[in-house]
């Protein structure tokens, strides 16, 4: 299953972003290969805008959870429509401890 | 707000619309608003579960026992609620006072709980509520689950 956590670098070490619309990058982690992709923001902006933008990208991607330390309320419908989930993790943590805790 | 962990109450179905309004002007009040649904500190707040014991008991005609059994609560909480529940409907038939199911507009398509483990919250869309057995933390499995009551503050516009 594939996962996305926003990140402020593209490395694992980085902090998670604190804004899932502005995040500079976004890690697709997918839990069955243990294997990353990296997205950077700009790439998403360009092809989409923020925020609702990168919902699509990632739907597309076919992310099934998003985590980040906070969602815009305008993307909360259509992430409710394309059936990804939210979830709302703690801040001042790395990308690395998140996928520590999925591997639990 | 910090409270006891609240056991997770299965709710069926979010109420088809957000509250209710009472016809006409009150006496001794001016009309507010043009027939808008703004909040007013006069208002009765049911929440869900209050809502969902009305559902199941009055509604759908089931006992006591079956309710409680489908709501996940003891029957002498789902009496308590039942009970809460009535007298607020009473209040605002009675009183004339505009009836809001609480939750916020967040929670009419998603609830919201928390992973006590690693703090982490999360919503489960209804679609998926209706096929599973047990709410788990999507982050760490954990299996010690609150409901989260005040989502809506951690949606920012952006
Ligand atoms: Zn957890």
């Amino acid at each position: 299953m594939k996962v996305v956590i926003t990140s402020k670098e593209n490395n694992i070490n980085s902090l998670v972003d604190p804004r899932f619309g502005r995040a500079a990058f976004f890690a697709v982690y997918d839990t069955d290969t243990d294997s990353i992709e990296w997205l950077g923001n700009d790439v998403v902006d360009m092809q989409h805008g923020a925020g609702t933008g990168a919902v699509n990208l990632l739907a597309n991607l076919g992310a099934k959870k998003i985590f980040a330390v906070a969602f815009g309320a305008k993307v909360k419908p259509l992430l409710d429509e394309l059936d990804i989930q939210m979830v709302i993790v703690k801040e001042n943590q790395t990308v690395a401890n998140i996928i520590a805790l999925l591997k639990k | 707000m910090v409270g006891r962990p609240q056991k997770i109450r299965k709710i069926a179905g979010a109420p088809s619309v957000e509250g209710f309004i009472p016809k006409g002007p009150r006496r001794g009040r001016q009309l507010r608003g043009r027939g808008r649904f703004r909040r007013h500190e006069e208002d009765i707040f049911l929440l869900f579960e209050e809502y969902e014991s009305i559902r199941l008991l009055d509604y759908e005609g089931l006992n006591q026992t079956a309710a409680s059994e489908q709501m996940h609560v003891s029957r002498p909480t789902l009496t308590r609620i039942y009970q809460r529940a009535r007298q607020k409907v009473a209040k605002a038939f009675i009183e004339g006072r505009v009836i809001r199911f609480e939750g916020g507009k967040v929670n009419f398509k998603a609830e919201w709980y928390q992973c006590t483990d690693c703090e982490s919250i999360f919503n489960i869309s209804e679609k998926k509520q209706e096929v599973m057995e047990e709410v788990m933390c999507p982050l760490c499995s954990g299996s010690k689950i609150i409901v989260y009551h005040a989502a809506d503050s951690l949606m920012d516009d952006e």
